[in-house]
């Protein structure tokens, strides 16, 4: 009579079935590190804390790759275009006067210079003379050169002290 | 006799009863026929006279002065007044937004937006988009500036990686200024913070006498600074031209003798009262003019601004022996 649990099993289907345990092993092994490393970046973004919605002051202006004018541009915005600045901790203060700030444009995450930015919309040159500004028709090279512009300039005030 | 009286009787009959029927025609005697005719329509006439007419019907239905007094008593007329004078707000407000659109900047707006433009459509010649050093020039400017008493003026500095231009102030707002730099000039000459602000600030006088602003501005641009050009064409020919005259006076004409002397005076006047800073403008002059005379690459810079060598003269007047 044979009894529960102790049918005999073959060598043979033994050794078919380790390398399939192993496989499965293995593909739950490449999941779970995948998950984590997604939890981890996931965890990273949320770690940034939203200062408030700016808009840019210049005519024209760039979305930086790293916080460095000489960086590469992620995009090309124009005046009064909102940005949403973010900071990494509660703690850090930005410099709106003379440092970058974390910022997202659209589906761009990346760095602008502080003093680009207003809290509030401005009165911006091509609103105000819309159709004298249209009249131009300036070129995609110009509106990124125009950006660029602002980047390149040594800015500066003489002040009563 | 008999027969005689018969026959006269007969026709005197006769003539009676072709008088009764040929009476319809004698003028004498009515026609009974064209009588009832005429009964027939005088009647309907008068008839037609009783029955209103569509205006007198309308009238005897809407009576325009009762309906008018009852708007009155009740306000609607002015209601409606009010009513039309809102939309006529509503329509002039919409149309002075739309030719607002329109609206040419003033004077001031104009030469800040320009010379960008300028700067932008030169890129390439001028090279300015490049990784440009810091070398802090926005302080020492800014406080030299305020040294001299010049408060509260905002500038730019754009260093350029070209000999073509080797130092130029270009027009902007009345409190603002737009400083071109060459990088490769400052290097050839290596020129000290405090001479590349001298420079600047030779610059900053030019501006302020007006010379480039007198040149570029025309009696087109007068007409329409600080206009609209709502339902008018804007005649763009006018930017074209205008940017044909940023490029010959820069690259070309640049200053006269005589606007070259009135700025030098003016430095002379600005930096008698500091000896050493005074010193400095000569030696900066003497470094340019030895550059001038030396170097190919800046030959033309004589013709820009005539000439350091002049200038030296102005200011250091050498004794007749």
């Amino acid at each position: 009579m044979p009894c529960l649990g102790n049918d005999p099993v073959s060598v043979e289907g033994l050794a078919v079935s380790m390398p399939r345990v192993r496989y499965i092993f293995l593909i739950f092994l490449v999941l779970s590190f995948k998950t984590s490393i997604l939890f981890a970046a996931s965890k990273d973004n949320s770690k940034k804390i939203l200062v408030g919605v700016y808009y840019l002051k210049n005519i024209f202006g760039h979305v930086h790759q790293n916080p460095s004018r000489l960086s590469a541009s992620l995009t090309t915005i124009s005046c009064n275009h909102p940005v949403k600045v973010y900071k990494k901790s509660e703690k850090e203060e930005l410099d709106f006067e003379d440092g970058w700030v974390d910022a997202i444009v659209g589906p761009y995450e990346g760095f602008i210079e502080g003093r680009f930015l207003s809290a509030k919309q401005v009165q911006c040159f091509q609103d105000r003379y819309m159709k004298f500004f249209d009249s131009f028709s300036l070129e995609l090279s110009e509106l990124y050169h125009w950006g660029k512009l602002y980047d390149q300039y040594i800015d500066g005030k003489s002040k009563v002290r | 006799m008999s027969l005689f009286k018969w026959a006269i009787l007969i026709i005197i009959f006769s003539k009676a009863s072709f008088a009764q029927i040929g009476n319809l025609n004698s003028p004498g005697e009515p026609n009974l026929d064209i009588v009832a005719k005429e009964k027939n329509d005088q009647q309907k006439q008068e008839k037609k006279d009783l029955t209103p007419t569509t205006a007198e019907k309308e009238s005897s239905i809407i009576d325009f002065q009762n309906i008018k007094n009852v708007l009155k008593n009740d306000r609607l007329e002015d209601q409606g007044k009010k009513i039309e004078k809102a939309v006529d707000k509503v329509a002039r407000k919409r149309i002075s937004s739309i030719s607002k659109k329109y609206d040419i900047p003033s004077e001031d707006e104009f030469w800040s937006f320009f010379s960008e433009y300028w700067l932008v459509k030169n890129v390439s010649v001028l090279k300015w988009d490049f990784a440009r050093p810091d070398y802090g020039l926005d302080d020492s400017f800014a406080s030299f500036l305020q040294d001299r008493g010049l408060l509260e003026k905002k500038f730019k500095i754009l260093l350029i990686d070209s000999p073509v231009i080797t130092h130029f102030s270009l027009p902007t707002s009345s409190d603002e200024f737009i400083f071109i730099l060459s990088l490769p000039f400052i290097r050839t000459l290596d020129l000290s913070k405090l001479e590349i602000s001298m420079l600047l600030f030779e610059d900053l006088q030019r501006d302020n006498m007006g010379y480039f602003k007198s040149y570029l501005t025309t009696k087109e641009l007068k007409k329409i600074w600080g206009t609209n050009f709502y339902q008018k064409k804007l005649d763009t020919k006018i930017f074209q031209n205008l940017l044909k005259k940023y490029d010959d006076f820069i690259f070309g004409k640049g200053f006269s003798f005589q606007q070259q002397y009135e700025v030098t005076k003016k430095m002379d006047q600005l930096m008698r009262s500091d000896l050493n800073l005074w010193n400095t403008y000569i030696n900066l002059l003497k470094k340019i003019d030895n550059l001038v005379k030396t170097n190919l690459l800046y030959s033309k810079y004589a013709q820009m601004y005539p000439s350091p060598e002049l200038q030296l003269n102005w200011l250091v007047p050498k004794k007749n022996k």
